[in-house]
Formats: structure tokens, sequence, C-alpha cells
């Protein structure tokens, strides 16, 4: 193997905020031969994206770097824009995590991969057009001609990281930077990209730096691994070597971070808590000019399940295929065709008034911890909020003591109570929110993805607590998520959806064993294939 | 259950607010704004109190006179005052000599001159008190000495000799009552419309956003002149007009806001766990659309009160001799020959007042975008 092209040597990244210094990235050491794919880990806040945006020169203002960083001989540190535009999006290209907002949603699929070659290189527009056709082809979109007109809203969200992958490689870059790029995709459109970035890497001979922080992406794709903690690299070496013999306690922690167990089903003869028989919710689109609806979406397609108490059905499906429309349709909270029954009580024709009361005992967990906490309220007022409403007659000691036990139980200290949400990590909100649930005794709760934004060793913690709740409270759950990882280590019950109708349903163990339909299978094997790790771990 | 007890001792939060004020407070475009903006404000609410001129009085024998530092009048212009104080009497002056604020003045004429001429010189501006020391035999000859007012002028004198400063800080006084009276009105209405109409979505937003459209079709100029018919001219009904307009620029965006915070997870949350509505709108959504609201609302300020001067330049609006520094600049604009000054100090006050505001606006936008948290 030759010198490496791109060497970090004793980088360091600060940034002035108003509350002082951040010392974002501690001295990290890291090189990348040519033709080479390394993978750097870590959670978020790791500082592993501060690295590669400090390489691009594209730290934000308030940031700076020091140390070294060696392109090809080249020290890119300190080199004015201008300068660094030599290397970067030519010879250094990068793609990022968001495919929906990285693209200018006004400008053509051709245009958006074409100017830089018109800019960069000088091509004639006929030259570019058909050096795009070229880089659409190899990115493996079909019906490339077609698509060079087109807008990025009418591409899928696979598509559209495909064609920010066509515009990386427009210039033939020597190393590719790729924060996150599966991040934001389902798990079958991931396999499809990782696939794909493997085949570029063999026929065009880049390097590639995966950033990321899924274990079963390295895996599968890396030959050398940095693991980073706390802006600095606590261990690197070849990807075999680290998964089976890690010698970092970090490591190992990040490594045996999958969910584990399994949920203890319910006893025998438990009540019927929740039941829904076909329902159906339906989107109209927006009314043409002359008031005629045109189109109908069918989102949750004459779907019934039904809960007995303490038993937890997990919905499992990509993204579309009508999961959390259904939680919401469950709880009324839009409106739903089909049978919906509380105890017995059918849900589906009280108005929000009646229903008022029985809100209480139907409660919500969010995907995300950032949004689903007001930002002007403190701790004490978001968790206190459902006692207002529903116990208004309890004074203000008192509710601040029903408060504090429910941050007890989600083992939060209460003297954070005063604080605002933007003050905790993504998992501490995520534990508020479990507590605002919580407060009022509920005995059913959606679970709308609550571990979906969050760290694998936080997603841990948060099955984990879910779990000794649920015990402890006897709560019924449903859960929904795209994690089967997660899903099975919550789940009694699975039920499959995609396109608004089930699949497939039927106890985890064997869904997870004998899946039944081809979907079931594809969705399995994609994700499964990304987390071998517990099955190597356990193999070990 | 656990037994829970509330800890005594609590970490208070950082409160997106404080947060912002401390991003403030590093902006030092804004912080010297606010500062001027606060010295503008202070000196118009107290400057006319402490100031020696009342706003409205007329000093016949200093119109329009420039802006000047030392006192008037000066020796040359006592000459220049006795002479327009007697011409009238029908005496000559010989010789004044100024001393220690009292000038004495020898006069003569072919005729017996009248010590009652004291009066025609205590009644300029300039001289009080006015006595008679010796008058010669023959009564020809009369030497008289009297009280020299001296008066400064920092800015000069308007067209009727009433001292600019003080009417700059008088109008200073009712443009930014204006202002700010009409941006509270507006911005109540404005959030409370804008976020029910939002929230509540469908029909009802259907409804609420076609009548603000009606008004927003309303001619602005034809509604005033209305309100003025109906009402006569009085101070109130300036801010409820110009209130009643700028609210709907409120409620739209408001409104926006509304519409995108409707769908966040928060509020939904919120749904979920039985709120009620009303309480829905005061919890969740205002304060979380304050932050542009905010920002929005020192942009009005300006606007209302160049607004305010717009009416008063086009006579609809505050009447003499209270003023304004819209009525001020559009007379200073009468006279921009003679007098620049008429102009040109008003106009200082009001273009450090709008861009204060704007700055101010300015950095508030960029405190309270999380943007770069």
């Amino acid at each position: 193997m030759t010198g490496p092209i791109l060497e970090v040597h004793d980088l360091h990244v600060r940034f002035q905020t108003p509350d002082g210094e951040v010392h974002a990235v501690r001295g990290v050491d890291l090189e990348v031969a040519k033709g080479e794919t390394i993978a750097v880990v870590g959670e978020s806040g790791s500082g592993k994206s501060q690295i590669m945006l400090s390489v691009m020169g594209l730290l934000a203002s308030n940031g700076r770097a020091t140390g070294s960083v060696r392109f090809d001989g080249n020290e890119l540190i300190g080199l004015s824009p201008k300068a660094l535009n030599r290397y970067r999006g030519v010879r250094l290209a990068m793609i990022f995590q968001e495919p929906m907002t990285s693209l200018d949603p006004l400008q053509r699929i051709e245009t958006q991969i074409g100017d830089p070659l018109v800019f960069h290189q000088g091509m004639s527009r006929a030259a570019a057009r058909t050096r795009v056709l070229e880089l659409l082809e190899l990115v493996g979109i079909p019906r490339a001609k077609d698509r060079l007109t087109a807008y990025p809203h009418e591409l899928s969200g696979g598509q559209r990281q495909r064609v920010m992958i066509a515009m990386a490689l427009a210039n033939r870059p020597d190393v590719l930077i790729a924060d996150e790029p599966t991040t934001a995709l389902d798990v079958t459109i991931q396999a499809q990209i990782l696939q794909l970035l493997r085949d570029l890497q063999q026929r065009l001979g880049m390097a590639i730096v995966f950033i990321t922080h899924d274990l079963g992406i390295v895996r599968h794709v890396a030959d050398r691994v940095y693991v980073m903690q706390g802006g600095e690299v606590r261990e690197h070496g070849r990807v075999r070597e680290i998964f089976e013999h890690p010698r970092h306690a970090y490591t190992k922690l990040l490594l045996s971070a999958e969910p584990e167990g399994t949920k203890r089903p319910p006893p025998p003869g438990a009540p019927m808590l929740l039941e829904a028989k076909q329902v159906e919710v339906v989107f109209e689109l927006p009314k043409g000019l002359l008031g005629r609806s045109k189109e109908a979406i069918r989102a949750v397609d004459d779907v019934s399940l039904s809960l007995r108490e303490g038993q937890t059905v997990g919905v499992v499906g990509e993204s579309g295929s009508g999961k959390s429309t259904l939680g919401r349709a469950m709880l009324r909270l839009l409106p739903a065709a089909g049978r919906i029954a509380y105890l017995g009580r059918d849900l589906t024709d009280l108005d929000q008034e009646t229903l008022r009361p029985l809100r209480r005992e139907l409660q919500v967990v969010f995907q995300d911890p950032f949004g689903s906490l007001s930002p002007r309220l403190t701790v004490g007022e978001i968790v206190g909020e459902g006692l207002r409403v529903h116990e208004a007659a309890l004074g203000a000691a008192e509710r601040d003591r029903r408060v504090v036990e429910a941050l007890n139980e989600v083992q939060l200290e209460p003297r954070f109570m005063r604080r605002f949400p933007h003050e905790f990590s993504g998992g501490q909100r995520q534990r508020i929110a479990i507590a605002r649930a919580l407060v009022l005794r509920p005995r059913f709760v959606l679970l709308d993805e609550p571990t979906s934004a969050l760290d694998r060793t936080i997603q841990k913690q948060i099955v984990e607590l879910l779990r000794a709740l649920q015990q402890q409270h006897k709560l019924t759950y449903l859960f929904i998520s795209h994690d089967l990882a997660v899903v099975r280590a919550m789940a009694d019950t699975v039920m499959v959806m995609q396109n608004g109708k089930v699949v497939e349903q039927g106890p985890t163990q064997r869904i997870f064993e004998e899946p039944q339909e081809d979907y079931t299978r594809a969705l399995l094997a994609a994700a499964l294939d990304l987390i071998p790790v517990n099955a190597a771990a356990t193999a070990s | 259950m656990t037994d829970a007890v509330v800890p005594t001792e609590q970490v208070a939060g950082k409160s997106l607010w404080r947060d912002a004020w401390l991003r403030l407070r590093a902006n030092r475009a804004a912080m010297t704004s606010l500062f001027l903006l606060v010295i503008i404000a202070l000196a118009c609410v107290f400057g006319p109190m402490l100031s020696p001129h009342p706003y409205d009085r007329v000093y016949q024998a200093y119109v329009k006179v420039p802006p000047s530092v030392s006192p008037r009048p000066s020796d040359a212009e006592v000459e220049r005052a006795l002479e327009t104080a007697l011409r009238r009497g029908g005496v000559e002056i010989e010789g004044a000599v100024v001393e220690g604020g009292v000038v004495q003045v020898t006069l003569t004429s072919e005729r017996e001159i009248d010590p009652r001429v004291t009066r025609l010189i205590d009644r300029s501006d300039v001289f009080s008190e006015a006595s008679v020391l010796s008058q010669s035999t023959d009564g020809r000859r009369l030497v008289l000495s009297a009280m020299v007012n001296q008066n400064r002028f920092l800015m000069g004198t308007d067209q009727n000799g009433r001292d600019l400063l003080t009417r700059i800080l008088i109008g200073g006084r009712v443009s930014l009552t204006i202002g700010i009276l009409a941006t509270l009105v507006a911005l109540a209405i404005g959030v409370t419309y804008g976020a029910i109409s939002g929230y509540m979505g469908g029909r009802v937003d259907n409804m609420m956003m076609r009548i603000v459209d009606v008004l927003y079709s309303l001619p602005f100029m034809f509604f005033v002149i209305m309100l003025v018919v109906f009402f006569g001219r009085n101070f109130v009904l300036m801010f409820i007009a110009v209130g009643a307009i700028e609210w709907l620029d409120m409620a739209r965006i408001v409104r926006g806001q509304t519409l995108s915070l409707k769908r966040r997870e928060f509020v939904e949350a919120a749904q979920a766990m039985g709120v009620r509505t009303p309480a829905i709108i005061r919890r969740h959504i205002v304060p979380n659309t304050l932050g542009p609201v905010v920002v929005y609302m020192t942009l009005m300020v300006p606007k209302v009160i160049l607004l305010e001067s717009f009416l008063s330049f086009l006579g609809l609006g505050v009447q003499e001799p209270l003023t304004s520094w819209g009525v001020l600049i559009s007379e200073g604009a009468k006279n921009i020959q003679g007098a620049s000054w008429l102009l040109i100090y008003p106009s200082l006050f009001l273009a450090v007042t709008l861009f204060c505001l704007n700055f101010i606006g300015d950095g508030l936008r960029d405190a309270l975008d999380p943007k770069d948290r």
C-alpha cells in the first residue's frame, strides 16, 4: 500500500460559544490510504463530524481548527477558502446525511450535477450532459435519461442520496467523505446505498471515509475503524480485530449496546384493553380548482389489532407504511373509519370533549425528543401539564410532588425541574417525555419510535426503562418502530406494515425466526445484515 | 409509590429568553443602539420638564435663530433687539453698554421722552425690569437700564420663535408613544387573531384570513380620513387607526408561525394529553411565536413612527402647538433654504431612532435564531 492520501495529525477543534470555549476535538490522529475505506464511529457529540468538516474547511463560523491535515502531501489547515477550493469538491468530496435538504429544490438534477463540471472543469454544456448521464447510470438511477430534467422532490429519498453521490463523484475525487450517508434512509434502501458505495469504490479506486454511529455499517463496509468518544480516538485498528477483540472499555460498551433480552409475556387471561377493527385512514389530497377531490391516499387500510393489558404490540415498517398514522388513529388524534374500542367502549363516536377524561389513560411518547417538548416551558411545567388538565383540584405543592415522583421513576434528578428542555441531552429529553406520560398513571402508552433519534447506548437504557415501567405499572404498549432490533427486545407480537396494509402479524419470535412473507424477509435481511453485532458477540 | 419529596435546592434553568439576552449583549451594534434609544427615550420623557423653554413659548425676538451654544443675545444682538423694541418709540439710541447681564442705554430724541418707553423694552423677550436711571432736565435725553434675559437655543428656533430642542423632545414623546402604543395594540390583536386562525385551521382559518384580506384591501388613507371625519382629530385616534392597520401583518406572521408549530410534536403531545384548545394556544403556541414577533415588533415601531409622520405631514396628525417628529420635519422641509436646522435636527433624531430600532431588531433576530445553537 502506498502512503496515506489523507493524514490528520494532532487536530484540535474549538468552538467559541457564549458559555465559553467548547473543545470538540482533542488531538486526533488519523490516516487514510489510497483506495481504503475507514470508518469513524462514535455517538452524537463525539466530534466525529467536526474532524471531517475541518478537513473540508466547513466548520461553523465560531469554530477553529488547529493541528495538521495533509492531503496528498499538502497542508490544508490555514488555507484560504479559495486555495482550499483546489481540493474540495474536486479531489475531496463529501456527501451528507440528509438527502432531503442537501439538494436545491429549485434546480433540475442535470443542473445540480452539471454546473460544477461546467464551472470547475470548463466542460461544454453538451459534454457535461453526457457526463451527468454517465454518472446517473453509474449510481444506478433507473431511466437516467428521463431523470435529467427532474426536480429533487420528484425523487425518492434513496434516489436523492444517489444523486448526491453522483454529484460528489462528478470530479473523480480521491477521497469521498460520507457523513452518516444512510441514517435517514429505510433499511432496505440503506443496504442498497452501501452496496453501491462498495461497488463504486472498487471500480473507481477512491478512498472512502465513513462517519457513522452505526456499528453494523462499519462492519459491513470498512477496512479500518476509529472509535471516538469525547473528542478523542479511543481505539483504532482493523475492523475484524476491533470487533473481535475490543480493548477499550468504550468500544466494548458500544459493541454490547444492542438492546438485549425479550419481554416477558403478559399473564394469560389479561383483560382486553384496546381493540381496533378494520381501521382505515384516508387522506384526501388538496382539492383541485373546481373543488373536486382528485385523489385520496389510503394511509391505513383495513388494519385490525388488539391489545391485552400488559401486552406490547410492535408495529414495524419503513417510512410511508402508515405505522405512525395507525398509532395516531388509535388515539383518535386523527379521524379514522372503523371501530376502536377502549375497555369495550367505542371511541370512534365520541367527540373530543367526552374523550378528554379518557385521554389520561391513553398516553403518547413521540420520536423526536427535541420536538416533543415545548421549548419555552420548564421541565416541571411540561411534566405537570397533564395534571393541570386531569387533576385540576391538585394544589401547586401536590402537583410538584407528583412531578418529582414521575421524574424519579424515569431516573432523572428532580433538582432539574426548573430547567428548560434544551439544557438536556436527547436521552434525558426522552425520559422527560416518558415522565410526562407517566405522571397521569396511564394504562396504555403509544410509543411512536421513542428510541429512533437516540444513540445505541442510550437506546438500550430507554428500552430497559420502558420494560421496567411496564412491569411495574402493568402498562400496555403499542410500540411503533422501524428498528427491528428494538422491536425484538420490546414486543410480544409484531405487525409488519407496508403501504398502509398489514403484511404479516404474529408472535415476535416466530416473525423473526420464520418470516412467511417476502417483504418481511427482505426487511429482516436488510436490517439484520447490518446489525450482526450481537450474533458476532455471542459467537465469539 | 415512592415517597417523593420536592427538593428544596433546585437548579434554575436558563430559559431561551435569557440565552437570547446573553447573545444580544454580545452584539455591540445592538447594545449601542439600545443604549442610544434609552437615552433618546429618557430625554423625550424628562427633557421638556428640564428645559428652560416651554415647548409652546414664542420668542418673537428670536424667530428662526440658528443653533448656537453661546447664549443669546450677543452684544450686537442686544442693540438690534433694542432697535426693534424701540422702533415705535421715536427715540434714537446713542449708546448701549452691556455689563453683567444688565444693559445701560442712553436714548435721545427731538422731543421729550416719555419714561413709559420702558414698557416698550419690557415687552421684548430679550429684556425685563427696565427702569429709568436718569433723565436730562429737558427730558430729551434718558438713561435707562434693563436686565438682559440670556437664552440658549442649542438647536435654534423655529419660524415662530419656539425653541427647537424642546419641540423635538416633545415631538419625540408623541412619536415614540404612538410608535409603541400602536405596536402594542397591533401585537395584542395580531397575535391573538393569528394564533387562533392558524391553530383552528380549516374553515375558521379561511374565514378569518379572508376578513384580513378584506381589511388589507381598504385604502389606508381613506380609512384614516374617514376616522378623522367622524371623530375629529385626536391623539388616541391616531394610534387606533395605525394599530388597526398594522395588526394585519402581525396576524399573518403569527398565523404562519402557528401553522408550522401546530405540526410539532409537543403540540400533538398536548392534544393527546387532552389539554383544551385555549390552553394549547396560550401555553404552547403563543410563547413559541414570540421570537419572530418580537423581532417584527422592533421593525414595526419605526414603521408606525414613519406612518404617523406621514399622516402629520398630510395634516391629519397631531395639532399645534403639540407636535411630532413628522410635523417638525415637514415644517423643516418648507424652510430648508433659510433655516436648514429646522429640517436637520428633527430628521437626525428620527433617523437615529429608526436606525437604533432596526439594529436592535436585527440583533434580536440573530439572538433568537436557534440555528447556530
